[in-house]
Order: C-alpha cells, then sequence, then structure tokens
C-alpha cells in the first residue's frame, strides 16, 4: 500500500516537487530526531507561500501571519504523527488551508486590510497605466484600489471556490496536488475552479478586457 | 482622407488581475516580526501542560482506537451466532399426530339440519384457537359425519408473542376463498417455510382473525331466517303513509334491505340433493 502511495505521488508530482519533497522527509527526520532548530528551515522554506494562501483566503494581514504562525505550531507538535502517506508540503498546507477555512468559519464578518507593499513586478504592466488613466487616479492609488476590489471579489466566493483558486492560480498547485491538500477528487477541484473563475468575471467584468 | 483603425485601450483579462494579486507580498520587516512572533508561540506550546480533560484525552482516545472495532467486532459475531440459533429453534419439525382434511365443499344432504352443519364448524374452529393458545396442541372435534379435526403438536411455540396468543400452532393454516366452504387444513411439513420474521407473525394473526370473522358471517347467515318468497315489492312501504313512504322510496333506505335478499338468494343455492352456502 505504502509502495502504491510512493508511486502515485511521485507520477502526479513534478520533478522538481519530488526533489523538494525528498529534501523536506530529511529535515523532518532530522527533527523527529531531536534536533529542534531543524524545523526552522521548514519555516523559512514555506512561510511565504503559506502566509500568501492564508492571506488570500482571509483577505486580512494580521490575520494571515496569526494563522501562519499556528499552522506551523501545529505541524511542530505533530510533526511525529506525519507518516509520509503524502509529501510534506502537502501536509503542511492542509494544515494551514484547514485553519484558515475554520477561521473563516468563525469569523464571517470581519473586516479584511490589503497588503500595502507589493513587489515590484505588478506595478508595470500596461493596463494598470490605462485603468488608471481612466479613472483618473494615480497609479499607486489606483493599484491599492484594486487589490481593494480584488480582496472583495475574492470575500464573494464561498470558502471551498476561494480555496481551490487560490491554490491553482496564486501559489500555482496543479490539480492532482489542490485535490491532495483538499481531500477531494480532481473533477471536483477543476469544477470548483471553473465555478470561481465564473463567478470572478461577472463580478470584474467593467475592468475585464471584453 | 484615410483613418487609421482606433486600438481599444488594453484592458487585462482574469488571469492578469489574479497575476497582479499574486504579486501582492508584505514587506521583508514583515517577516523578521513574524519569526518574533512565531518562536513565542512556539516556547508557550512547549511549556503548556495539558490540563482536565486535556490530559486524559490522548489516552482516552488511544483506548477508543480498540475499543471501538472490539465492540463492533463482538456485536457482529452475536449477530453471526444469534441467527443460525434462532433459525434452528423456529424451523424443529413438529409433530402433527393426525389431522384428517375436509377439502371438498361443505355439502349438506337432504334433510340434515343446518345448525347441525354450523355448529360442527364452529367447534372446529374454537379447538383450533383454543389449540393455539395453549401452546400444546391436543385438541380434538369429533362432529359430524368427516368433519373430523384433530391437531397434536409436541412442542410449544416458545418464540409466541405476546399479541399473537391466538396464532395458529405451526402446521396450519386456514384459507378462505370466496367461493368455497370453510377449509381447515394443515400445510405439509416439507413446504412448510421456518417463521423467521415477526412480519410472518402478524400474517398469521390476521389469517385467524379473518378465520374468526368468517364463521360469524357464516353463524349470521345460517341464523337469519330464509323468506319463503323473496318478493321485492312486500319490501317498498305503503305509498300513501307520509314521511315513511318517502324514506323508504329512497334509495337510501331500500338498498340495504334489497341487497340482503339477494346476497341470501345468490350464496345459499339447493342443487339436488345438497345444500351450497358461499362466501
Amino acid at each position: 500500500m505504502e509502495f502504491i502511495k510512493a508511486v502515485s505521488r511521485m507520477l502526479v508530482a513534478s520533478p522538481e516537487r519530488q526533489v523538494e519533497a525528498d529534501a523536506d522527509t530529511l529535515i523532518v527526520q532530522e527533527v523527529r530526531a531531536g534536533n529542534v532548530a531543524a524545523f526552522d528551515q521548514l519555516v523559512v522554506k514555506y512561510r511565504e507561500r503559506i502566509y500568501a494562501i492564508i492571506y488570500n483566503l482571509t483577505s486580512n494581514r494580521e490575520d494571515a501571519s496569526d494563522l501562519t504562525q499556528d499552522a506551523f505550531i501545529k505541524a511542530f507538535q505533530s510533526i511525529n504523527r506525519f507518516g509520509g502517506q503524502s509529501s510534506f508540503f502537502t501536509w503542511l498546507y492542509r494544515i494551514a488551508v484547514n485553519g484558515a477555512r475554520t477561521h473563516l468559519r468563525k469569523n464571517r464578518l470581519r473586516t479584511f486590510f490589503s497588503i500595502e507593499q507589493a513587489s515590484e513586478e505588478e506595478k508595470t504592466p500596461e493596463w494598470l497605466n490605462t485603468l488608471a488613466v481612466e479613472a483618473g487616479a494615480e497609479k499607486e492609488v489606483f493599484a491599492r484600489d484594486l487589490r481593494q476590489r480584488l480582496n472583495e471579489s475574492f470575500q464573494k466566493l464561498s470558502i471551498k471556490h476561494r480555496t481551490v483558486i487560490t491554490l491553482f492560480e496564486i501559489d500555482g498547485l496543479s490539480h492532482a496536488e489542490i485535490a491532495e491538500v483538499m481531500e477531494c477528487t480532481e473533477g471536483t477541484v477543476r469544477s470548483r475552479l471553473h465555478y470561481a473563475k465564473l463567478q470572478l468575471q461577472a463580478d470584474l467584468q467593467d475592468l475585464l478586457k471584453r | 482622407m484615410g483613418f487609421a483603425p482606433q486600438q481599444p485601450p488594453p484592458r487585462p483579462t482574469l488571469e492578469e488581475l489574479l497575476q497582479f494579486k499574486r504579486a501582492e507580498r508584505p514587506a521583508p520587516e514583515f517577516w523578521a516580526e513574524f519569526d518574533r512572533g512565531l518562536r513565542k508561540k512556539q516556547l508557550a506550546a512547549l511549556m503548556r501542560h495539558p490540563q482536565g480533560w486535556a490530559r486524559i484525552r490522548p489516552l482516552f482516545i488511544h483506548s477508543l482506537r480498540w475499543v471501538v472495532p472490539a465492540t463492533a467486532a463482538a456485536a457482529v459475531a452475536l449477530v453471526v451466532v444469534q441467527i443460525p440459533l434462532s433459525t434452528a429453534s423456529r424451523s424443529t419439525p413438529m409433530e402433527v399426530a393426525s389431522l384428517p382434511v375436509r377439502s371438498a365443499p361443505a355439502s349438506v344432504a337432504p334433510g340434515a339440519d343446518i345448525q347441525a352443519l354450523l355448529a360442527t364448524t364452529n367447534a372446529a374452529h374454537q379447538s383450533v384457537v383454543q389449540a393455539a393458545s395453549a401452546g400444546t396442541v391436543a385438541a380434538s372435534a369429533e362432529p359430524v359425519g368427516r368433519a373430523t379435526q384433530v391437531a397434536s403438536v409436541s412442542q410449544p411455540d416458545e418464540h409466541s408473542l405476546p399479541w399473537s396468543a391466538t396464532t395458529l400452532p405451526h402446521g396450519f393454516e386456514t384459507s378462505f376463498r370466496p367461493t368455497e366452504t370453510f377449509v381447515v387444513q394443515p400445510a405439509s411439513r416439507e413446504t412448510r417455510r421456518p417463521r423467521s420474521s415477526w412480519n410472518s407473525r402478524f400474517n398469521e394473526m390476521v389469517q385467524v382473525i379473518s378465520a374468526e370473522q368468517s364463521t360469524d358471517r357464516l353463524l349470521q347467515l345460517a341464523s337469519f331466517s330464509l323468506p319463503a318468497v323473496t318478493d321485492p315489492a312486500s319490501t317498498v312501504a305503503p305509498a300513501d303513509s307520509g314521511l315513511a313512504a318517502y324514506a323508504s322510496n329512497t334509495r337510501a333506505a331500500r338498498a340495504p334491505a334489497d341487497r340482503d335478499f339477494r346476497d341470501l338468494d345468490t350464496r345459499i343455492g339447493v342443487s339436488g340433493s345438497s345444500l351450497s352456502i358461499k362466501f
């Protein structure tokens, strides 16, 4: 059974992911052996990705920070229970996504705050200048408003649809990896992704290419 | 004068908007704060001792891992053992000592007393019911001629239900068909199905009740005095009797009496030297 799972994981995961997963397994074994500091390597490696997922699910930077820390604490506490049926990053993603979803169910009416700083690459697209001119606003102000608008559109999606589109579009996971994280079939992932995109397109119709 | 085609202003696709959102990242100093917070939480988690229920919960959950499957396995084993036992006890063959059957339609010789025939049927029915309620049946009804019914069951029915005190003993089935006479006949032991459900018990009870009702109907019919001549006109009240005449002329008032007489006429017939009663 373990052999079948390992083979299926190898078939599903890309070669880079496989190398990554093997390196993670070694670190996990170190942590289990008592080298607690080795866990920091996993934190540094995955904190940005976990934070990005949780931030796009909650649209709140404070909550995203807390939930990311909680996910790492939970992973650290239960690292002995990590059986190796899936790769470490899938297991960690599952912990993070489940924690975020539980938080969202408990705090449905929480307000959100966009991150003020963004990386440089998003300031250059031509369409951003055009839309800013059309709106008669400065580019930075328009970019902030646009982020706010995108967060609002994300929050209108259901938690499941939001999770799928975040994992696929923001973190770049494959359908199979999302299915493993969300514990559903790939067909379900595709279906949710399709409906999430349709809903976003309908909501952002005035901004999009006609 | 030619016009250059006007290019629409560039607009983003959904994928480009999502890419824009993907680029949304916190500042590098954020991660220093994040690491400090994580370190604090990690230490707190290491120092925290579980209290109360949280302390025994792991033990409880660990024990559940074994208790739940063991209980389920025991329940399944109990059911598996119980089913053959109950089936065996129910399907134990019973001894039917003798049971002459009257399967032919009831016929009465000319001049025979119809009351005697009814008494015979009633006695047979009573004996069957008594035998069933007693559990051990050793009943005999020795009425007139061939209508003899003797039943003997060696083993009492251990699975009788409280409400099934009047069920028939094993080996008996009571059947009534609309055009036949009352027949009590034993079912053959070989073809008898073991009663293994409450539903079959209920069906048997219903059969006994229907047998009782049919016997009562037989008694009612027999006690009814046949008119010498059935004259429909005699059932109509005189026309000049006011309100009573109006009531008797209505279909509701007249129909039951007519139907009773017609029913009697069609159910009881004399052909040759025999009297037949249809149900």
